[in-house]
């Protein structure tokens, strides 16, 4: 009811009304000022955002938990020079320490097994040389497509975990020892791998920690 | 989409004050006599004001914020700040992160790193490569953040409080952005700004909606004398200061593109640091025949010029001004502005700079 009040009276204003005008004879020029009717009103229109009074400072968090994230792989590279990549990448993620107890690779109908990998994806490599490229530090580029044998990409939190069957033109920089990743085909050539053994079989390797905030599942575990 | 703010507050005005004599406008000073305009409003130069208001419309994105948050990150090390995934602990910052989409990122943290730098707050961010095919050609990006990052001086490189995401398709921009405070030497701004603002732009396009303050202001210096004789409406002003910038806040409602191209529809204000607004208005905005409360606020009938010219119409304090043009013949109350040049101007951000992973962010070494 109150809303409706108010858009008639907007309406009202609307077809009735003109602005207020300043007649020529109020210009600066002309001093319009009284001491019973002051011309200065302490009116601001401003749309003023609220300052946020809150402390920028957060406690000094010690996260309790972390996901690990490791990433190994090996290019096997042939043809001189080279034309042809076949390999493979290992993602895993875990849980803070991994435990090595567990032994993954045996397959187990245990209902109490508990995987200790949150996420743990095998990928078989296949690459061609390409010399239409835009790495201008690159040794030698492939394209390699990525095709998951074991696992499920879809688990891992890594945002760039490759999908199955994804394309990714991939370089090596034979001075800085590393893989480097045109992501998303942006021409961004982002230093993605380093490597630990040179062409023509390269080893490579990536690991990051990342805090999380585990959900509380009410179970008390 | 347009924010829903404006017609609450025309209506919040509409119906909380009493009947006035004068003005439809929104934010209208509704008193008779009409009060006067600032003294010096028939000497400042409006067009060289209004073009500063744009530059600052078009660094008051998502970008700008971006990028003084990607350079500093590159002055963290491992452990300082804290990097999350997802976002930060809800006790810290309540943030949605949808179920069905990767997780962003995130820092959370108060730390100071062995050069001294200190990260103290949080940030959440999230961004993509949009690909058709396998060919990228956009990107989105979206920035959550309550935080300073300082230098070992004790100067701030950044602070952040505030919201904003942006988006790039071809040549498009697009960026939303809420800053409760947004300065630091590594986004400009001097000592900041602050507000709210939706802005998008193309080739020929550009759509600008919302207000941003900045907290050293911006245009010509103040040469006003501050005799209260002679400048009343300097009064009870204790901030103010002979030389201090003129204005300090930037508003617009502003739809350039379709059948005209040199002028757009709706209006830009400056704020005067008196707290006086210089609106210049264009091409209706909203069809008079609507009764909509923006159409209702418009001032059609008040402007001569509705041309495709790139002309607007001065009102100061939201004063018709025609009165004053007329019986002065060495000033006018139109100003012409170059809108192809601004548009021209504005600063796209390019699809690399949408690039951010966790590459750019410090790691222990294998």
């Amino acid at each position: 009811m109150k809303l409706r009040l108010c858009v008639s009276v907007a309406l009202c204003w609307g077809t009735s009304c003109t602005p207020p005008t300043v007649p020529a004879d109020k210009a600066p020029t002309e001093d319009t000022d009284t001491e019973d009717d002051p011309e200065v009103l302490s009116i601001d229109t401003s749309v003023y955002i609220p300052v946020d009074t809150a402390p920028d400072v957060v406690p000094d968090l010690q996260p309790s938990d972390w996901i690990q994230l490791r990433h190994q792989g090996l290019w096997s590279l042939s043809g001189s020079p080279f034309t042809d990549l076949s390999g493979q990448l290992i993602l895993r993620e875990y849980l803070n320490v991994l435990d090595t107890a567990i032994d993954t690779s045996i397959a187990t109908t245990d209902t109490a097994y508990v995987d200790p990998y949150l996420c743990n994806v095998t990928y078989s490599l296949t690459g061609s040389a390409i010399d239409n490229h835009t790495c201008a530090t690159c040794s030698f580029v492939f394209e390699v497509e990525h095709y998951v044998s074991d696992g499920d990409p879809s688990l891992c939190r890594e945002p760039d975990t490759p999908p199955d069957g994804a394309v990714w033109q991939l370089g090596y920089n034979a001075g800085t020892d590393e893989i480097l990743l045109n992501y998303y085909g942006t021409d961004v050539w982002l230093p993605w791998y380093d490597t630990t053994t040179g062409p023509p079989n390269i080893a490579f390797e990536w690991s990051f920690s990342l805090a999380i905030e585990l959900e509380d599942t009410g179970d008390g575990g | 989409m347009r924010s829903p703010a404006p017609v609450w507050v025309a209506l919040t005005l509409f119906g909380c004050t009493p009947s006035p004599d004068d003005g439809i406008q929104i934010g209208s000073l509704r008193v008779d006599p009409p009060p006067a305009p600032p003294t010096d409003f028939k000497s400042l130069d409006l067009a060289s004001a209004l073009a500063d208001a744009f530059e600052i419309a078009g660094v008051a994105t998502l970008a700008t914020a971006w990028a003084g948050h990607t350079d500093a990150m590159g002055r963290g090390v491992v452990g300082c700040p804290d990097l999350w995934i997802g976002a930060p602990p809800q006790d810290i910052a309540d943030i949605n992160v949808g179920d069905d989409q990767v997780p962003g990122l995130s820092w959370a943290d108060s730390c100071q790193t062995p050069a001294a730098d200190t990260f103290d707050g949080f940030a959440y961010w999230e961004s993509a490569i949009q690909l058709t095919g396998a060919e990228p050609t956009g990107g989105a990006r979206s920035l959550t953040m309550d935080a300073q990052v300082a230098a070992g001086d004790g100067s701030v490189l950044l602070e952040f409080d505030g919201e904003a995401s942006d988006s790039l398709e071809g040549s498009a921009y697009s960026s939303s952005l809420v800053a409760r405070s947004l300065s630091g030497s590594l986004v400009g701004f001097g000592s900041g700004l602050r507000g709210e603002l939706d802005v998008s732009w193309s080739g020929d396009e550009m759509e600008l909606f919302g207000s941003i303050h900045t907290n050293d202001g911006f245009g010509p210096p103040d040469d006003r004398d501050p005799d209260p004789e002679d400048t009343p409406e300097l009064q009870n002003l204790p901030s103010w200061e002979p030389g201090m910038p003129r204005f300090t806040s930037v508003r617009f409602d502003l739809q350039l593109g379709g059948d005209c191209a040199l002028e757009p529809q709706g209006y830009v204000g400056v704020r005067g640091n008196e707290g006086f607004w210089f609106d210049v208005y264009f091409l209706p905005l909203y069809d008079p025949e609507e009764e909509s409360a923006q159409s209702n606020a418009f001032p059609y009938e008040a402007i001569d010029n509705l041309d495709c010219d790139g002309i607007g119409t001065i009102f100061v304090r939201n004063l018709d001004l025609r009165a004053a043009d007329e019986g002065d013949p060495e000033w006018s109350r139109e100003v012409s502005i170059d809108f192809a040049g601004i548009l021209a101007s504005m600063p796209t951000p390019t699809l690399d700079e949408f690039v951010f992973t966790l590459a750019d962010l410090p790691r222990e070494t294998p």
